[in-house]
């Protein structure tokens, strides 16, 4: 017990400095490339720098890894320990940072800026004055990274050696090594009541105004948006490492093809049912949208560990007598409910925020839940909806970790890249990765698409 | 065409897809529901590198449910060490068969899960593999385990020593002797072969590079040549030199012997189908079935006269270690761990 209590107090150190200089550093990068964002013309140019800023943060953890490695090795040897898990964390989170700023810069700030351009402010002014005003969304998201980096599993185990390591790392030993559950409980708690507590203390929601996008080029920066265009591009070239003779080795054997028929079928099947329970979940915030304490609920709510989510899944659900698709549903389910509280901190919480006035008047004069959403929330919020709906479809897509708690065998392409890198057959794996990703984007773009038609059907 | 039109034409192609998926699936699960309703059914825990598409699984299931009229059904586990805490967890859970238990796992298995005894037929084994079949261990495959490297990226070195004292600082992709069997693999190895240990431990540190989670991780960092040298299987040359035909892999032979890995199969007394579970643990050692997994999962027969392809042939020559200071290992195991995680 004094071992294992000893080991808890160096973790949670160590856990605490890293997911506080990642999440730092990973807005502080992200909110300098939201004034590159900006600059990113509306439509497919945007959605395809969107995406490659995105990407990084949805590639399988050996992926961003051999990524991260690729672009770091010319230079130097790879720092393994608590610098190279700050590193990777970093690189695949800090185009989410910009692409949410940079939807926040032009929703928020077209004001500022006006005023600015007629007071004659300078532009190095106007941009800090900027920064400033996205102070709440940058906060809002260090502590959505700090949680995503304090609970990250992956990337300490692999990179994190013994320096890097973070309590849900811990409470993967402790489960792999002696099988304590009661030790492996109490870290998940710790960690629960801590990443609880930290939220309690930034209760920080973004706010919305309809965009004024004409004042935007004012701030604009081409530097950021080369800068983080290229850190992302690099990023994905190097997962494209063994990309060809991935491709050679799928043209050679139909047997494999067909395997992976069914696999895409089962990834298809997740991504969609993801993005549809993410939107039945969100339409049920909406309804609950002005009850405090289930704000506070889902705000402060951390998904639980996953490692000893899936030992007490195993204890609980015989997966092995369940039908493919009785698995791929709990899993869908399963996965939904994990992401629920970050996307709702990512974007939902915003969501509501910015309607409450709104919400306000008309529930006084005596609307109900469903003319409320339906008058109010639906024609203004309906892109963002999708757009929600679309993310949790990506996220799923490259989803392996929790999948793999559930399925048995694989049932997913995200599953048969993980086996496959658990081979001898890396570049296969990057190929089926791709194919991953490729079937989260198809419903992500998808999403986008329903939102914008809705968006004009109700405009 | 309006983009309104597009979106909703899209929106139903999207409905459409999402019905075929459907369909798909539930015709799956008609299919496994009649399966399952066979009377014999085994349910066997089995290691990813099994039961990928490339891997041996497969086959086997196919030709042995030919021959049993039964039905398998394989499950991944996260590997070995995840599939023995689980059992320890829920020892009354069905499982009929595990593989993929590391020699020296096996004291962990036999204090924490009750085993079946498997009865075998008259079976030729290797001479390196006789000492290592227990009544209710039934070894499958095995390969010495040693460093590889890529040639003209490394001097090689003939003796452990020599390596430890002389290789390149921060060369060398290692596996977590806590998470990993192949990781105490090393640690045997290093246990077996310096007197002492304490020493050989810092200088392995200083030639690390990175302690992988697992031998997959680890071996993915030196196929991307992030390592020089990754500690892995004598056998992963003939993946090299047969799919990649790249033959700048080769193995670091030590005059001091190496570890081996061994793969064993058990029933344990969780098992329904019990008989079935024992006659799939003996269909492994079937000559078809033993071929089949040097193949496919570039692992060495146990078994005597199976033949092999040309790679296999051309592979060093190395020395091997039995289980003789096994115990001792045991007992001092966690000390070097502890050791070794302290430098």
């Amino acid at each position: 017990m004094e071992q294992f209590l000893r080991e808890l107090n160096s973790v949670f150190a160590y856990s605490l400095a890293q997911a506080l200089i990642s999440s730092f550093l990973s807005v502080a990068i992200g909110l300098f490339g939201a004034f590159g964002v900006i600059g990113l013309r509306q439509g497919w140019q945007r959605q395809i720098g969107e995406m490659l800023l995105l990407l990084p943060g949805l590639f399988p953890a050996l992926f961003i890894i051999l990524s991260t490695l690729n672009l770091i090795m010319p230079w130097t040897k790879f720092p393994f320990g608590i610098e190279g898990v700050e590193i990777a964390h970093v690189l695949a989170n800090f185009g989410v940072v910009a692409v949410v700023l940079g939807r926040a810069l032009e929703s928020k700030l077209g004001g500022v800026i006006e005023i600015a351009a007629v007071e004659g402010a300078s532009k190095a002014r106007t941009v800090w004055q900027c920064m400033r005003g996205l102070s709440a969304e940058s906060t809002a998201l260090f502590f959505f990274l700090f949680v995503v980096c304090f609970t990250s599993f992956s990337v300490p185990l692999v990179l994190g050696a013994r320096t890097g390591a973070t309590i849900e790392v811990l409470i993967y030993r402790e489960m792999l090594k002696h099988a304590a559950l009661l030790h492996a409980a109490l870290l998940a708690i710790i960690e629960a009541a801590f990443v609880f507590c930290f939220s309690m203390m930034l209760r920080i929601g973004f706010s919305q105004d309809r965009p004024q996008p004409r004042f935007l080029r004012r701030v604009f920066l081409p530097q950021a948006m080369y800068l983080t265009l290229l850190v992302s591009v690099l990023i994905v070239a190097g997962s494209f490492h063994g990309l060809p003779a991935g491709v050679k080795m799928l043209m050679s054997s139909a047997d494999l093809r067909a395997d992976l028929f069914g696999r895409f079928l089962g990834s298809l099947f997740e991504c969609a049912a993801v993005s549809v329970l993410t939107g039945a979940f969100f339409v049920a915030i909406f309804f609950l949208a002005r009850r405090t304490f289930f704000d506070t609920i889902l705000a402060g709510y951390i998904a639980p560990s996953l490692v000893l989510t899936g030992f007490v899944i195993y204890l609980l659900v015989p997966v092995e007598q369940l039908s493919t698709v009785a698995r791929l549903a709990i899993i869908s389910f399963g996965f939904a409910f994990l992401i629920l509280p970050s996307l709702y901190r990512l974007r939902g919480r915003s969501m509501v925020k910015s309607l409450e006035g709104q919400l306000d008047i008309a529930r006084i004069e005596g609307a109900g839940h469903w003319l409320v959403f339906r008058k109010v929330v639906w024609p203004q919020r309906i892109h963002d909806f999708m757009w929600i709906c679309g993310i949790a479809a990506l996220w799923a897509s490259g989803d392996f970790a929790f999948a793999t708690l559930l399925s048995g065998h694989d049932i997913t392409l995200a599953l048969t890249a993980q086996t496959l890198m658990g081979g001898y057959r890396l570049e296969l794996a990057t190929v089926v990765t791709w194919l991953s990703l490729l079937t989260g984007g198809a419903i992500f773009l998808l999403c986008r698409q329903l939102g914008q038609f809705f968006e004009s059907e109700t405009a | 065409m309006s983009p309104k039109r597009i979106s909703l034409s899209l929106f139903f192609v999207a409905l459409a897809a999402f019905a075929v998926v459907l369909g798909y699936f539930f015709r799956q699960t008609a299919k496994r529901s009649a399966a399952l309703r066979k009377e014999v059914n085994i349910i066997v825990y089995a290691p990813r590198s099994f039961i990928d598409p490339f891997g041996p699984g497969d086959q086997i299931k196919n030709d042995f449910e030919k021959q049993c009229d039964c039905t398998v059904e394989y499950v991944d586990m996260g590997g070995a060490l995840a599939a023995i805490q689980k059992m320890k967890m829920d020892p009354k859970r069905r499982v009929d068969v595990v593989l993929g238990v590391d020699l020296l796992d096996l004291q962990n298995v036999f204090t924490s899960v009750k085993v079946e005894t498997t009865q075998l037929p008259w079976t030729k084994f290797r001479p390196q593999i006789r000492p290592l079949v227990f009544p209710r261990f039934v070894p499958y495959d095995w390969s010495p385990m040693g460093f590889v490297y890529r040639q003209g990226e490394i001097k090689p070195f003939s003796s452990l020593a020599e390596f430890l004292k002389n290789a390149p600082a921060r060369s060398v992709a290692l596996e977590d002797p806590e998470l990993s069997s192949t990781g105490l693999e090393w640690l045997y190895w290093i246990f077996q072969t310096q007197a002492n240990s304490n020493e050989a431990l810092k200088s392995l540190r200083r030639v690390t590079e990175t302690v992988a989670p697992t031998w997959s991780t680890a071996y993915g960092l030196f196929k991307n040549k992030q390592a020089e040298v990754a500690f892995s299987y004598l056998t992963s040359l003939v993946y090299h030199w047969s799919v990649d035909k790249d033959l700048s892999y080769q193995f670091m032979p030590f005059k001091e012997g190496h570890p081996m890995q061994v793969e064993y199969a058990f029933v344990p007394d969780s098992c329904w189908s019990c008989e079935v579970g024992k006659q799939f643990v003996r269909y492994l050692l079937s000559p078809a079935t033993q071929k089949l997994l040097a193949e496919r999962n570039y692992m060495f027969p146990v078994v005597e006269n199976v033949q092999l392809s040309e790679a296999f042939q051309k592979l060093p020559k190395v020395e091997v270690f039995g289980p003789e200071r096994l115990q001792d290992f045991e007992r001092q195991q966690d000390e070097l761990i502890k050791k070794w995680n302290s430098f």
